[in-house]
This record gives C-alpha cells, sequence and structure tokens, in this order.
C-alpha cells in the first residue's frame, strides 16, 4: 500500500497513470467510495485511449503527487465491479447537492479531501468553500495573493466526511448512508427547511426514506404548495401512512388542497376510523373551531384517580399537544371538569379527579370563529380548548398554535 | 363536457412558465429593436417572424423537457455535468449579460415616463427602490400573478397596431413572400431581431420556473402548450411593433434611434392614442423585465455555484443571493442616472455578450438534452434531434455574425 498524502479529489482526477513498467495506462477518471461513516476509497477509475480501467485501489504501488505508479503490468491488470454500495466521488458527489447535516444546510460541493486512516484511504471532508472553488478553478495561489494585499485569509469550509449526505432519488443509498441517520434525527422544522431547498423528485425521495411518523412532523412544516405536491408524488399507500401519522388538522389542510378523487383514494387507505374523522373535520370552515381542531385528544372518567390516569398515559405515551389539560367526562360523555397536567403531578396518587378538577371550564362550540377562539385563550391563559357539540361532547381540541398560525395569515 | 373543462383548469395551473418568459423577452431592448426594424425596413423583415417563432419553440421545449424531467434548472445541469470550471465562466457571462439587460430596462422606463412627462431622475429611482422592495417585501408567488396580469398589457401594441388600419393585403404577402436584401444594413437587423428574440436568460428562465412549479411529466403535454403560446404571444407582438413603426415611420421616411422617437414620432402620424400606448406599452415591459432578470439571475448563479439562495432567507443566510440581486438593480439604475453615460456603448457590449452566450447554451442544452443517464427514454427523438442541432448552428453563426457586427460596426460597407 502506497504511502498517500492528504489531497483533493480535484488534484487526483486527470492525473497519468502507469504501470509497474512506466507504461501510460490512462488518466484518472473517477474515484470509487464504499459508503460507511467516513467512505473508504475501493477503486479508480482509469480512462485509457479507448478502454476504461475500473482498478482495485490495492493495485497503486507509489504516489508522487504528479503520477499514480501501479504496482502491476499492463496485461495483468484486474478488472473489477461497481458495487451496490459503492459511489462515484466525481460523478455523483462533486459538484452535486449534498445535505450538511451538521450546518443543516443543502449545499454544494466544491471539492473532496481524502486521507490515510490505518492504511485506508478515506474521504475525511467535502469543501463546500470559497478556498475549494479557487482551487478548482486554478485560481488558488491567485486568490491567496489577492488576499494577501488586504491582509485576509480565505476562509477553509470543509464539512466532515461523517456529516455528508449525497442527495440521490432512490432509496438504495440512503439506507447505507451513515449521515442520513444523523438526519432523521434532526428537528422536523430544520428537515423540512432542507428539503424545501431541493427539487420535488428528491423532496419526495427523502420522506420516503423517513419513517412514517417523521415524516409526519415534517410535512406540516412545509409550504401548502409543497405539501399538496408531494403527496400527490408519493406513493399513495405511503402517502395515506404519512396523513394518518399527521395531525388531524394538518392532513385535513393538504387533504382540502388536494383533487377530490385523489382525497377519496388516500382516505380510503386509512383505518375506516381515521377516515371517518378526517371526513368529517373537512366539512367545516377552515377558520372555525370545527376545522381547526384537533381529534386526537384525551378525557376520563371522573371517578378514576390520579394514579390510574398516570399510568394510562405512561402505557399509552400520548403526544404533546394532548396532554396540556386532562378533560374529566361524566357517564353521558358530558365535559363537566378540567384539570391542568402540573395539578394531576402533584395530586395525591390515590385522589379522584372528580376531587381534583375544577369544573369552571371554558370551551368552545364547533363554529366559534378562530378570531374568537385566540382571544379566549389569551384572556383565560389557556393553551389549549376543548371543542363541544351540542350535547356537550368533546369533539376536539383547539391548541393556541392552531388557533395563531393561521391568524397570521 | 365536464372533462373537457378539466383539461381547461388544469392547462391554466399549468400555464405561467412559457407566457411569462414570452413576454419578458419583449423588453426594452426588444421593442426598440423592432421599432427600429419597422422604422427601417417597412415590412420587409416581417418574414422573418415565421422560422423566428419555429426557432423560440424549439429551443424552449428542450428546457422544459429538461426541467420536467430531471426536476432542476439549467444551472444546475450545467454545473453537475460539465463542472465548476465552465459553470463559473457561465455564470460571469451570464451575470454580465443580465446587467447590460436590466440598464436597458431602465432606460426604457427613463425614456417611457419621459414622454408623459416625468423626468427620469424621478422615474428610475423610484422604480428601482419599488422593484426591490417589491421582491424583497413581497411574496415572490404573488409578484409572479401580477406579472401574468400585466402580460396582458402587451394588448396595447396590438391595439395601437389595429386602430391605426395598415394595409393588411401587403402585409400579409411580406409575410410569405420574403423580400430579402442582402445589404449589410438589413442584415445586421436580421441578426439583431432573432439575437435579442432568443436569448440565453430564457433558456434559464423558463426551466426553472418549470422546476419551481414542480411540473410533472404526465402534464408535460400542457407545458408544451404554454410554451407555444408564449412563443406566438411573443412573435404576435413583434409583429405589430414592426407593423406599427412601419406603416407609419417607414412611409415618411422617418429615421428614428430608440423606441422613444419611435413613441413621439408616431404622436403627429398616429395620434395621441397610439403614442401613449405605445409609450406604456414601453413602460409595462421594462418594469416588469426589471423584476425579473436581476431575480432570476441572482438564483441561477446561487444556485449553481451552491450558495444559500430565496428572499425568504434573511441577508445573514444568503448574502450572495442578495448582494448579487441588490447590486443589478442598484448599478443597473445608476447607470442611466449618470449624465453622458455611453449608454450606446453599454448597449453594444451587452448584445456582444448575450451573443457570446448563446452558442454555449444552446450547445450544452443539446447535449444535457441527449444525455440518457439524465433524461432517460426523453432525449431527442433523431429527427428532432437533427432540426435542433441544424437550428442550434444557424442561430450561432446569426449570433457570431452579431458580435462581429457589433464589435466592428464598419464591415461589409
Amino acid at each position: 500500500m502506497a504511502v498517500f498524502p492528504t489531497l483533493f479529489v480535484s488534484n487526483l482526477l486527470g492525473m497519468p497513470v502507469r504501470d509497474r513498467l512506466d507504461n501510460l495506462i490512462g488518466n484518472v477518471k473517477d474515484i470509487v467510495v464504499a459508503l460507511d461513516k467516513f467512505p473508504r476509497v475501493t477503486k479508480l477509475i482509469v480512462n485509457g485511449r479507448g478502454d476504461k480501467f475500473v482498478l482495485p485501489w490495492t493495485t497503486i504501488g507509489v504516489f508522487d503527487s504528479v503520477v499514480l505508479r501501479l504496482n502491476l503490468i499492463k496485461p495483468e491488470l484486474p478488472h473489477a465491479n461497481i458495487e451496490e454500495n459503492e459511489i462515484l466521488l466525481a460523478k455523483d458527489l462533486l459538484d452535486m447537492q449534498i445535505f450538511d447535516v451538521h450546518g443543516r444546510k443543502v449545499v454544494r460541493v466544491n471539492d473532496i479531501q481524502l486521507s490515510q486512516i490505518n492504511n485506508e484511504v478515506r474521504m475525511v471532508s467535502a469543501d463546500i468553500g470559497f478556498r475549494g472553488m479557487l482551487r478548482r478553478l486554478g485560481m488558488e495561489n491567485f486568490g491567496e495573493k489577492i488576499a494577501d494585499i488586504f491582509n485576509a485569509k480565505i476562509p477553509d469550509h470543509l464539512i466532515s466526511g461523517e456529516f455528508v449526505a449525497p442527495i440521490k432519488p432512490g432509496k438504495k443509498y440512503l439506507h447505507l448512508t451513515v449521515p442520513y441517520q444523523h438526519l432523521s434525527k434532526m428537528h422536523p422544522a430544520d428537515i423540512a427547511d432542507m428539503i424545501s431547498d431541493l427539487n420535488a423528485q428528491e423532496r419526495s425521495s427523502i420522506i420516503e426514506f423517513l419513517d412514517d411518523e417523521t415524516a409526519a412532523d415534517v410535512v406540516p412544516e412545509l409550504s401548502p404548495e409543497m405539501q399538496v405536491e408531494l403527496l400527490k408524488s408519493l406513493d399513495e399507500e405511503k402517502a395515506a401512512d404519512i396523513l394518518e401519522e399527521m395531525d388531524p388538522d394538518e392532513a385535513v389542510d393538504v387533504l382540502q388542497d388536494m383533487p377530490e378523487q385523489q382525497t377519496e383514494r388516500l382516505l380510503s387507505l386509512m383505518p375506516e376510523e381515521d377516515a371517518e374523522d378526517l371526513r368529517e373535520l373537512m366539512t367545516f370552515d377552515e377558520d372555525e373551531a370545527g376545522g381547526l381542531m384537533n381529534t386526537d385528544f384525551i378525557s376520563f372518567s371522573l371517578d378514576l384517580t390520579a394514579e390510574k390516569v398516570i399510568n394510562w398515559m405512561r402505557d399509552n405515551e400520548p403526544d404533546a399537544d394532548m396532554i396540556y389539560y386532562i378533560y374529566v367526562i361524566d357517564e353521558k360523555e358530558r365535559l363537566i371538569g378540567i384539570l391542568s397536567l402540573r395539578g394531576l403531578i402533584i395530586a395525591k396518587p390515590e385522589m379522584k379527579l372528580k376531587e381534583l378538577m375544577n369544573t369552571d371550564v371554558v370551551s368552545i362550540n364547533l363554529d366559534t370563529k378562530q378570531k374568537d377562539i385566540a382571544n379566549l385563550m389569551i384572556k383565560y391563559n389557556y393553551l389549549a380548548l376543548p371543542v363541544l357539540d351540542q350535547e356537550q361532547k368533546i369533539r376536539g381540541i383547539v391548541t393556541l398554535e392552531d388557533a395563531i398560525s393561521l391568524e397570521e395569515e | 363536457m365536464k372533462k373537457y373543462w378539466q383539461k381547461i383548469l388544469l392547462f391554466l395551473a399549468i400555464i405561467g412558465p412559457g407566457i411569462i418568459t414570452g413576454s419578458v423577452d419583449n423588453d426594452a431592448g426588444g421593442i426598440t429593436t423592432y421599432s427600429l426594424a419597422g422604422a427601417q425596413f417597412g415590412y420587409s423583415l416581417l418574414w422573418t417572424l415565421i422560422p423566428l417563432f419555429i426557432f423560440y419553440i424549439i429551443a424552449q421545449e428542450m428546457c422544459v423537457r429538461m426541467g420536467i424531467v430531471t426536476g432542476k434548472g439549467l444551472s444546475s445541469l450545467i454545473r453537475e455535468n460539465f463542472g465548476l470550471k465552465i459553470t463559473f465562466w457561465v455564470s460571469i457571462l451570464l451575470v454580465l449579460a443580465q446587467l447590460g439587460n436590466t440598464i436597458s430596462e431602465f432606460a426604457g422606463i427613463a425614456a417611457s415616463m419621459e414622454i408623459f412627462g416625468v423626468s427620469k431622475y424621478i422615474s428610475v429611482p423610484i422604480a428601482a427602490i419599488g422593484i426591490w422592495l417589491l421582491i424583497i417585501k413581497g411574496n415572490y408567488k404573488t409578484v409572479e400573478k401580477v406579472f401574468l396580469v400585466a402580460s396582458l398589457f402587451y394588448i396595447c401594441y396590438l391595439i395601437a397596431g389595429i386602430v391605426d388600419h395598415p394595409p393588411w393585403g401587403e402585409i400579409a404577402v411580406s409575410m410569405i413572400k420574403p423580400n430579402i436584401s442582402f445589404k449589410s444594413d438589413y442584415l445586421i437587423m436580421l441578426i439583431a431581431i432573432v439575437g435579442t428574440t432568443i436569448a440565453p436568460w430564457m433558456q434559464f428562465y423558463v426551466q426553472a420556473s418549470v422546476v419551481e412549479k414542480g411540473i410533472s411529466i404526465k402534464d408535460y403535454k400542457y407545458s408544451k402548450i404554454d410554451v407555444v403560446f408564449g412563443a406566438l404571444a411573443t412573435c404576435i407582438v413583434v409583429f405589430f411593433i414592426i407593423v406599427l413603426c412601419a406603416h407609419n415611420l417607414h412611409t415618411h421616411n422617418i429615421r428614428i434611434e430608440t423606441a422613444e422617437d419611435a413613441a413621439l414620432a408616431l404622436k403627429p402620424l398616429a395620434g395621441n392614442f397610439a403614442s401613449y400606448l405605445f409609450a406604456f406599452g414601453l413602460f409595462n415591459a421594462s418594469v416588469f423585465a426589471a423584476c425579473v432578470l436581476p431575480l432570476t439571475t441572482a438564483y441561477y448563479i446561487c444556485e449553481a455555484l451552491g450558495f444559500e439562495s430565496g428572499v425568504d432567507n434573511s441577508f445573514k443566510e444568503a448574502p450572495q443571493f442578495f448582494i448579487l440581486y441588490t447590486a443589478l438593480i442598484v448599478l443597473g439604475a445608476l447607470i442611466i442616472l449618470i449624465p453622458n453615460a455611453p449608454l450606446i456603448a453599454i448597449m453594444y457590449t451587452s448584445q456582444v455578450i448575450n451573443g457570446l452566450l448563446l452558442p454555449f447554451v444552446l450547445i450544452f442544452m443539446l447535449l444535457l438534452i441527449n444525455n440518457k443517464e439524465l433524461m432517460g427514454n426523453y432525449v431527442n427523438s433523431k429527427i428532432y434531434n437533427w432540426i435542433s442541432w441544424i437550428v442550434t448552428i444557424i442561430l450561432n453563426i446569426i449570433t457570431l455574425f452579431l458580435v462581429i457586427t457589433t464589435i466592428f460596426p464598419d464591415i461589409g460597407k
């Protein structure tokens, strides 16, 4: 294995490759890496006169910064194949857009840095900065001279190989790439921000990669047009799964903007109960409680103890939106009291809800206007309000976020 | 019947990119060229509109197809397939060309408002600030809708042309029976018409808009219609400008140098109404293009070079984008306000740069659209490829002549 200094792909591309007897084989066309945390260089693609060679990296004997010398002679050269988990640095990564998972941005790769780590050459970083750009243009020295005049330094902008996530439509690559595991751990709003910079095809391939729950958190953060376009372009099964995981009020917002036939098809792919809820929500106006509300909420019967309620929550892991308040209902499912999460936690375990609850409940009706809802919330300092029908049954809750976000538009 | 309506609705949702491109294409520079052509050569250049219409459609259709299939803008595709070096030089040329175009838009604003008695020292700064704010503070989607409506104002030229009662018989004959002259100034004008109608930026613009709209391949046929409509709208406007100037100015042997001259010269001959319509059309076209060109240029360049772009970002997040966008508007407006600025020289230079850029852009387009890996089954068919290569070669020869005649105006005299 040749001693290999740290260097850039731009230096390597086009470099002459000679065999052991100094015969010219061709010039470096591309570099193959196996996807890994720091992708490992495995092969070299060499363009000869009329021939194309795919050579294992181990055939390189000597590297002396102007020429690559192989430890074989031309007739002995093996032919390697490019494997499923491999990508070509020049073709698939250089000049392409990537996710900078660490910087949470979509950037373009100006150059790629390779370095030897324990006998293996790996891609250690992607250069996305101005210096990389100058190097590619063959103006690095010129740039430095100019910078010297102003007593400035050209900044390096390298992102570590472990945060470089190639954007490529198709699932195959995504699952193999370590940075994508970072990606799915990011905040949904950040993921949405990043994929907003991509084109429609790339966007849907990233969403397909994410699990349904994460995707359901990301989709509502996109612009309304993008949401519709995305759900149209996804596989219908997947789209239905994501919609099912989304908050009903947000799912309804998208569905209402989609063509009617497609909405019906998506609804038919969902569990009957969820689909019914959504169908009902869709009949309400977007600026009334019925259209704003979330049908995911929890209510408890008045005879339950605080301990039982807390245990139920541990077992069922309800969403954050759902447990701002504990709603207490009587045997006819009518709302009779409310208890804050704080009230529940500090209560003695054996106390019953009916002893803990506050019976002075602020509630709204299905047709309460969003403006009035927001005002009520501000006046009484609530994070969510229950929506009651004529029989005093809870139909859903409107959160402060829902009441205010629509008002801004 | 219901199906029929659905199709129309679908079409309306998809149109836009092609028509807006066509409208922006008839900008201040275009209107000037067409006015001069009509005034100087009468109806004898009208025949060029037919081949121009076809060339225009072929070039635009390829970009629309690339945008739909790859989901990427032209500048991105150039960067990803031809590397940074080429992208960098194309970007430099594009920025310079667009600066030249922006200057001519502000010149158009100044000229048209002067016809209404407003000094350029008032109209140009107000327009520049207004445009800058509209895009930065407004919503581009809304702005685009405004533009689509603004395209309707091109009907000004149509009305002005029709109320003028030109000799339709004579015009019809000169449309189909080319009266080609081989005199050098005739050829130069012909080249200028082609050069101003088929410009490099349009290819970038239409592809970016198609990508932005996220049009899918099943709606490709509607996008094709959109392109044809855009080409048709452009050519009709060109037709009426040439006819109006030919009928009124050429027949009276009035020589003009600018579009402003044209509007003023029309006054005694075609009446106040035609003159004001002409001036208003020029104003509308100039503002429209001055909004679109700097913004979209900043987008393509940032996209290709990997800088953050978009007006939704803050200055700190996307400094290159905002600097480029602002600089194009500020420089474009300032140069108009400098007394005795060498405007003619600037216009010529911008024409040369456009001319230098077009061959590269067209050849890149052809290489990209025939790349199976990118386009799959949507590469050019064999016949289409022949036609588009021939068109490209003709256009390249014409622009080469344009560059030569601009640099050496005395050639052939």
